[in-house]
């Protein structure tokens, strides 16, 4: 009977989830009923046993799991199985005393195209939410009101007219507004993102897409759910009466005297603006139409 | 992918230097925040912040400044809400980042690789608040320096010298 751990030493256990590229380092350790190697043999070719470093005095062998890069549709679930291994390293019959591993095979998960709309949203609310390591991040539900609720800013201050928020006059769509001077951090020259936004953004989709971190499935919930709200499936109304205008990190400065805060969310100080600055700013972008 | 290379990479050569320790001095605590907060703590015995120097040269190498000499300072401000913000002084690149941390070693070892708010003197500041004007990130130059000279007077100091960057280690196919 032989065990499989992973490189720290841990028992991997009769099921992982990998996804679609990922590498897995592991370990075998102990030999087969003749005192071989026991050989680790996939079901299926997406996913190959490769060996890392197997020397025959010693009882470990270390190998690798690689889960090919199958596209978004590759989702199943293949085994590992070992095998009883001859002198010249053919397998002979099933090892019954080591159990099968069961790897569940998951989609990568990609950002739609940068120079979309979806793919500009959904780059904007990775890099300005709590993720789910971060000591703000309270639930998933939680972010998704946040994510939302920065939607709603964006979409009031288009409604009201950019200018009134330093956009510009001419900002008429959420491309213009993001990318308008001081609107959001790191994205003045989208497409192309400010360094530590962008390391944060491939930060956080990498953690998505590696099975073998410990978060894994969070991460992925928290991107599909960030792609959902950027592609207008989890739509929010207005939560506020006098409407959300803008927002800053939790305890960060007001962003003007004409604004009030409204709540907290995610990590995330909401506001709305004083009656008597959206009465102006609607008389005035009522006056230039 | 994750980069998995960087812990190890760091817990290799850790050559940062703790310079000083940190006050808890509640009376001058800097104004410019929505509400001024109620006290510090020590950033680097806070779970989520635990050896900032690994964090802080993975963040080096992560901008490929490892070839000069980085002083970092480490400020954190609590609120009686139980809201924490941790902001660290990039000396070298006139920075204010704010810290997330995490709970995980590996996590923390790379959470600043990458933050929400990194608001560089002159880029990022404004002279007034009514500047700010609805931004998202702008800060006021008289909140920057503040908090830049709070952190130097009552904050923890790292300095992380040059240092090269390992390759990450990969399996080999045979």
């Amino acid at each position: 009977m032989a065990r499989l751990l992973r490189n720290d030493g841990t028992t991997i256990g009769t099921q992982i989830t990998l996804v679609a590229g990922n590498q897995l380092l592991f370990k075998v350790s102990g030999l087969g009923p003749n005192s071989r190697h026991l050989i680790l043999i996939s079901t299926h070719r997406s996913v190959r046993v490769v060996p890392v470093s197997v020397d025959h005095r010693n009882i470990e062998q270390r190998l690798a799991l690689k889960v090919s890069k199958c596209g978004v549709s590759c989702s199943q679930i293949v085994h590992v199985e070992a095998y009883v291994g001859d002198e010249r390293g053919q397998p002979l019959r099933r090892d019954l005393n080591t159990d099968r591993l069961v790897v569940q095979i998951l989609p990568k998960l990609e950002l739609p195209p940068a120079v979309t709309e979806t793919g500009m949203l959904a780059r904007m609310l990775i890099s300005e939410n709590a993720g789910p390591e971060n000591p703000d991040f309270v639930s998933l539900n939680e972010a998704r009101v946040a994510m939302q609720w920065m939607m709603v800013v964006l979409r009031n201050r288009l409604k009201l007219g950019a200018g009134h928020f330093a956009a510009g006059r001419n900002a008429s769509t959420l491309e213009e507004l993001i990318k308008a001077p001081n609107q959001i951090d790191g994205f003045e020259n989208y497409p192309s993102i400010r360094p530590k936004q962008q390391q944060l953004i491939d930060k956080i989709t990498a953690n998505a897409n590696e099975g073998a971190h410990r978060l894994n499935k969070q991460y992925r919930d928290y991107i599909e759910t960030a792609l959902a709200v950027a592609r207008g499936e989890l739509w929010s109304a207005d939560p506020c009466p006098t409407g959300l205008y803008a927002w800053r990190t939790n305890e960060a400065k007001s962003p003007g005297a004409n604004f009030i805060q409204f709540a907290t969310k995610g990590g995330q100080d909401f506001y709305t603006l004083t009656n008597d600055f959206i009465s102006k700013a609607q008389a005035r972008t009522e006056g230039r139409q | 992918m994750k980069q998995k290379c960087t812990p190890s990479l760091v817990t290799a050569c850790v050559s940062a230097a703790l310079i000083c320790a940190t006050s808890f001095a509640a009376d001058d605590l800097p104004e410019g925040f929505n509400r001024k907060p109620t006290s510090r703590f020590v950033v680097s015995d806070n779970p989520y912040y635990k050896d900032p120097q690994i964090a802080l040269k993975n963040g080096v190498a992560a901008n490929q400044k490892n070839h000069q000499t980085n002083r970092f300072c480490v400020v954190g401000y609590q609120w009686q809400t139980g809201s924490m913000n941790v902001w660290v002084l990039w000396k070298e690149e006139e920075e204010l980042l704010l810290w997330d941390g995490a709970l995980d070693p590996d996590s923390r070892a790379t959470s600043l690789i990458g933050v929400r708010r990194d608001l560089k003197l002159g880029r990022d500041t404004v002279k007034t608040e009514h500047d700010i004007n609805g931004s998202t990130y702008l800060v006021t130059e008289q909140w920057w320096h503040a908090v830049a000279d709070d952190c130097m007077k009552h904050g923890e100091k790292y300095v992380i010298k040059p240092f090269k960057v390992a390759e990450p280690v990969k399996p080999s196919d045979d």
